[in-house]
């Protein structure tokens, strides 16, 4: 089993969103967000105490470069200030729309800005940074998260991979993939399909993992 | 594969493109086209932001540093739209974290038994209809609720008080591996909708212990459920889901927790 390993320490400039307590706390994000389209500024504070670690974990993550992930993700909270009131809750979580709004924006950076694209590797896109955080609650279930994530990704075949990777965190439209991977256009739709039917798959439940494999062996294999 | 299957495969292939961002112009228009008329496109999009909200994770999240908070509250400033907006009731700091440490994640299950085939619901609803006075509900619910969990103590028992943001309260009593839970204060829930406990051992790992339904805002006891390893639970969780099965990943908010 691995053990999560939460980074202890904050470098001086760097603050955690997560570390103060507010009266938004007890609010789950429906009523948050139903406040911002309100104008209250307080719970769009608090939206981004709750995902503003992971946004800009994602935008720099894809656009390699401190600023124009902190552009990115200011940009992201100001269209949820703006434009909350057409987050559909009935559609998905905020965190989903929240996330894919900042893939959507740090996408259109690199695009935009050529030279930020960095031709990585599949697993230089996934590669693990040290990370300068406070050892709160939620970064080691971040941690946990992300272990479960990798391993899905695992259960992928190359291909497939290196296909969903190079959209998702590098940026490429399919016809760019198809010219850097030498793959025609169709087989690269056809492996992004395949490959995110995958993915949905070994997120929803790791147990038919072999035991070989089984990132909780500690855990007493119980059928409900 | 029937002709017409085919032909929607395609629309299937560019709904993951349009999730990752990653469709060429005429892809685009074609798929943003072909959306508005397809529910299967448009379940299956969805779909696809879920899992790549998860993908998300796959990288180390990050803290920003002040400036792009100072640049949010800058332009919540210029848009001239900020009210004055009182705040939520205030809670004590502890408080609030502890809400805020249950609340934020989204606990998944780990490998064991994912979950769906979950056993049991049994309801025992004591009501309250004869009582007039709302303090009067609450103190004799309160009442009821401690007779209730001392009904259920035995030699080894141990008993975990559950809390939620909103005053719900609950408790679960565990004795070897079969665990009891009581619950005052939660909404009924309809018919698309069902409770689930939750335990996370101290590995880390999530799985649901059990789903129940809610019959009346009164008390209600769940009893005959069972933890897989009573001796490594760490925190109990109540969520509210849509659907009439616990799913393998809560998607929602904790609406009570409490520390083993
Ligand atoms: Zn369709």
């Amino acid at each position: 089993m691995t053990t999560p390993k939460a980074r202890v320490g904050q470098s001086r400039h760097v603050v955690d969103p997560n570390a103060r307590a507010t009266p938004y706390d007890g609010l789950d994000d429906r009523a948050l967000v139903a406040r911002v389209t309100e104008g209250d500024g307080g719970a769009l504070e608090a939206l981004y105490a709750r995902y503003g670690r992971a946004c800009y974990g994602l935008a720099r993550r894809i656009l390699a470069d401190e600023q124009f992930a902190q552009d990115a993700v200011q940009e992201v909270f100001l269209t949820v200030w703006r434009d909350a009131h057409r987050f559909d809750s009935t559609r998905g979580g905020f965190s989903t729309w929240l996330l894919s709004m900042t893939h959507h924006k740090a996408v259109d950076a690199v695009r935009r800005e050529e030279n930020l694209r960095k031709r990585r590797t599949t697993a230089e896109m996934l590669e693990e940074r040290e990370v300068d955080g406070p050892k709160v609650h939620d970064e080691v279930w971040s941690t946990l998260r992300r272990e479960r994530v990798r391993e899905a990704l695992k259960t992928l075949p190359d291909p497939q991979k290196e296909a969903l990777t190079l959209a998702y965190f590098g940026g490429y439209t399919q016809r760019e993939i198809a010219g850097l991977t030498n793959t025609p256009l169709g087989t690269v739709k056809t492996r992004m399909l395949a490959g995110m039917r995958r993915l949905k798959g070994g997120l929803e439940g790791l147990h038919d993992t072999a035991p070989d494999d089984d990132p909780y062996p500690d855990q007493p294999k119980v059928a409900l | 594969m029937t002709a017409r299957e085919t032909s929607h495969e395609l629309y299937e292939q560019l709904a993951v493109g349009h999730a990752l961002s990653a469709l060429e112009p005429e892809d685009e228009l074609v798929f943003l086209g072909h959306l508005p008329g397809c529910a299967a496109c448009a379940g299956a999009l969805g779909e696809h932001f879920d899992t790549l909200a998860h993908l998300a994770y796959g990288v180390a999240s990050e803290a920003p540093p002040l400036s792009v908070l100072e640049g949010i509250r800058a332009g919540v400033a210029e848009s001239g739209r900020s009210g004055i907006f009182p705040a939520p009731a205030p809670v004590s700091l502890d408080e609030a974290r502890s809400r805020r440490q249950t609340r934020t994640v989204r606990w998944s299950t780990a490998v064991v038994g994912a979950a769906a085939s979950v056993v049991m619901v049994v309801a025992l609803v004591l009501a309250n209809e004869n009582l007039k006075s709302h303090n009067r509900d609450v103190t004799t619910n309160a009442a009821k609720l401690q007779q209730t969990v001392a009904s259920l103590l035995v030699d080894g028992s141990r008993k975990i008080d559950l809390t939620g943001a909103s005053g719900q309260k609950g408790v679960v009593v565990v004795n070897g591996d079969s665990v009891s839970l009581v619950m005052q204060g939660l909404p009924v829930n309809d018919h698309n909708s069902i409770y689930v406990l939750w335990e996370r051992s101290r590995y880390g790992d999530v799985r649901p212990v059990g789903s129940f339904d809610v019959l009346s805002t009164g008390l209600t006891l769940v009893n005959n459920l069972h933890v897989a390893d009573k001796a490594g639970i760490k925190t109990f969780m109540v969520t509210h889901e849509a659907g009439r099965k616990a799913p393998s990943l809560s998607t929602q908010p904790a609406v009570v927790t409490g520390e083993a």
